[in-house]
């Protein structure tokens, strides 16, 4: 068997630093009969940088992440660590750490020899393997449960043996997921910040599967957002959440009101008026793209103004529900056909409840894309000083 | 509570009088004749002796017990041996699993008979595989009407029900198991070895038993495939009993069958009892 270069079977000890490597994903396309899991995705992470694929069921961010781990054979494109092209070696000699979503741990061995494994199978002398498996053990908490079986740990308690496990090897990459789909919330984010901070302090390059933007948002250095078999955009969890890159991630990530036009509701001077709560017009600054199809204008929900009572510009809405997220209150309205999320006014009204929406076009957001839903561009490129109302009202309005 | 809790009377009762009525009644009257001798044909003594049962274990007898013990010991290997990698390719195989089990499935649902008489043809002096192993400088060798007729024959009637008891305990290991035995640096060959085979192995011996326990009662192949020459303990009891109308010998036989049967059931429940107990104690 060929090891893997960076085999522990140097004196360093769990805790130093790992050789950490680049993953460079290149033009990826995995099919799975006719459908395609993942179409021509490119994807680069830094030595060291934690990033998140986010997305929900189906999107493909498994599937990317079980190419990189070897698991699943691209149809086409290429995967390199470092500089090698590992696309088609097989997994036992990527040198990666995997963490699964049911822990995977081997049911008929003790949690010591659960951690040691890896070990073992490189032939890393017992009396070292034993020190650098309780050392790893110790690095998750565990030391005392180092001679039960998994199933009498709990679930939170699983999952630390489990990163034990792949870290012990000094793996150069850390391969996630859904790791903690399983746990209920605050173990949830407890853990979440254990397997940050020990993934900064190894400063080891680590890939994360979620479809909990929270998770992503928390953990991440940068997050990208998948749709489709695709990746919609990417960008650290304070772009995605100020200026997201494009409308499936604005209406993915917290909660945007996302207005869509289709290429020919837009009129030719560029002018939009009449958006449900909109307070006064505004016109877009550069014409649209030759290949737009659509354009999408987002607004934050921090932006938007809800009034229990008629304000000026603000336009009447039927509220259809309210939630309370712990920090905040959310209240689903409905204005005109278009249904949006906004913070709720002081005075908590219920459903069926009448409120006032407005929202000013200086904080829009504007992306066009194509119809296969590329972006073709994405930013602020709104004159929000348009004077006169005009009297181009758009049809065809499509809130998120 | 009162009524919830003699709720399993109803399903109970019918089970244990049918159980009674059809099972226990006719086998006790059965076994009873163990007891008494065969003075002629078809008549059975008025007084108890234990002459019958001293005589079964004399002579030809035991040698059919060794036969029949012989006979499920290699039956259950080699339908472990065949049966194990099936089930692991229906389970794991996304190529091959389906066709596997179609045709597993396919050979549960062929009648005894026809299963037997195509292993005659295939098995006969000068048929297809004596053909085959003439062309490579082999045989002819004796494959039917013998003890290796009858092993194949019951390796084949019995595998069906081995693979479909296999595919649980294959399934019991998850896919994520494996893979993270590789992502460990593990060769597919040391995961199978390290991770997925300990895993199975009680399941496996249950199995195991089970098939042991059918084959030792089993009539049709031993029978047909044997060529008369195939003395296990079923054909002995049916040739005792049909035949020579001893029905003494034939309850003896039969109660030493009975207990074959049953020492092999009880293991196997045993085992596939610890197999779960230590999995169900260690998650409390």
């Amino acid at each position: 068997m060929r090891l893997p270069q960076n085999s522990p079977s140097s004196a360093e000890s769990a805790t130093t630093t790992t050789r950490s490597a680049p993953v460079t994903v290149e033009g990826l396309t995995v099919r799975y009969g006719d459908t395609h899991a993942i179409r021509n995705v490119d994807l680069k992470v830094k030595p060291g940088e934690f990033v998140s694929l986010l997305g929900p069921s189906g999107s493909g961010k498994t599937t990317l992440l079980r190419s990189v781990a070897g698991f699943v054979i691209p149809d086409s494109g290429r995967i390199l660590m470092g500089d090698d092209d590992v696309t088609r070696l097989p997994p036992r000699y990527r040198n990666f750490g995997m963490v699964f979503q049911r822990y995977a741990l081997f049911p008929h061995m003790r949690v010591a020899d659960n951690v040691a494994s890896g070990l073992k199978t490189r032939r890393v002398p017992k009396a070292q393997a034993k020190d650098l498996g309780a050392e790893a053990l110790a690095l998750v908490g565990l030391t005392a449960e180092a001679r039960r079986y998994p199933e009498q740990l709990s679930g939170g308690q699983q999952q630390r043996v489990a990163l034990a496990r792949a870290m012990v090897i000094k793996p150069s990459l850390l391969l996630m997921d859904e790791p903690l789909g399983a746990l209920d919330l605050r173990l949830r984010q407890q853990l979440q910040a254990d397997i940050r901070a020990l993934q900064q302090r190894l400063s080891i390059t680590a890939i994360y599967v979620t479809h909990d933007q929270e998770e992503a948002f928390s953990m991440s250095d940068r997050v990208v957002v998948m749709n489709a078999g695709r990746i919609s955009c990417q960008g650290t969890p304070e772009e995605l959440y100020s200026s997201p890159g494009s409308s499936f991630a604005a209406s993915f990530v917290g909660h945007n009101t996302v207005f869509s036009l289709g290429r020919a509701d837009v009129p030719a001077d560029g002018t939009i008026a009449g958006l449900p709560g909109q307070e006064r017009p505004f016109r877009l600054t550069e014409p649209v793209a030759a290949d737009t199809s659509s354009v999408h204008f987002v607004v934050g929900i921090d932006h938007i103004r809800c009034y229990d009572h008629p304000a000026p510009h603000a336009e009447e809405a039927t509220v259809l529900g309210r939630r309370f997220t712990g920090l905040n209150e959310l209240v689903t309205v409905q204005v005109r056909d278009t249904i949006m999320t906004v913070l709720a006014p002081a005075s908590g009204p219920e459903a069926g409840d009448r409120v006032y929406i407005s929202w000013d076009p200086g904080d829009l957001h504007v992306i066009e894309e194509t119809a296969d839903g590329s972006v073709v561009r994405a930013g602020r490129a709104v004159d929000s000083s348009v004077a006169s109302p005009g009297n181009s009202s758009p049809r065809a309005v499509v809130g998120q | 509570m009162q009524g919830r809790s003699r709720k399993w009377a109803f399903g109970v009762v019918p089970l244990g009088v049918f159980f009674l009525v059809f099972f226990l009644f006719p086998e006790v009257y059965f076994l009873r004749a163990g007891l008494y001798k065969t003075d002629t044909f078809g008549q059975i003594s008025s007084s108890m002796t234990t002459e019958t049962v001293a005589n079964a274990f004399d002579g030809f007898y035991p040698h059919a017990l060794y036969r029949t013990i012989e006979l499920c010991l290699l039956t259950s290997v080699f339908t472990l041996l065949l049966g194990y990698p099936m089930a692991y390719a229906i389970v794991r195989s996304r190529r091959w699993g389906g066709a596997v089990f179609i045709a597993v499935v396919a050979a549960m649902f062929s009648s005894a008979v026809a299963r037997v008489l195509g292993w005659q043809v295939l098995l006969a002096i000068n048929g297809p595989i004596n053909a085959v192993l003439h062309k490579v400088g082999i045989g002819p060798l004796h494959l039917s009407n013998n003890f290796t007729a009858v092993v194949i024959g019951s390796v084949h009637a019995i595998l069906p029900i081995a693979v479909l008891g296999l595919m649980p305990v294959c399934e019991m290991v998850h896919r994520a198991q494996t893979e993270a035995a590789t992502s460990l640096g593990a060769s597919p060959w040391r995961a199978f070895w390290r991770i997925f085979f300990p895993q199975t192995w009680t399941g496996v011996v249950s199995v195991g038993l089970l098939v042991f326990a059918v084959t030792a009662g089993a009539f049709t192949t031993p029978a047909l495939l044997g060529g008369g020459r195939v003395a296990v303990l079923s054909v002995l009891i049916y040739t005792l009993a049909s035949q020579s109308l001893d029905y003494s010998t034939a309850a003896v036989l039969s109660f030493v069958l009975l207990v074959i049967v049953g020492l092999a059931v009880a293991a196997g429940l045993a085992v596939g009892r610890r197999g779960t107990r230590t999995t169900i104690t260690a998650s409390t």
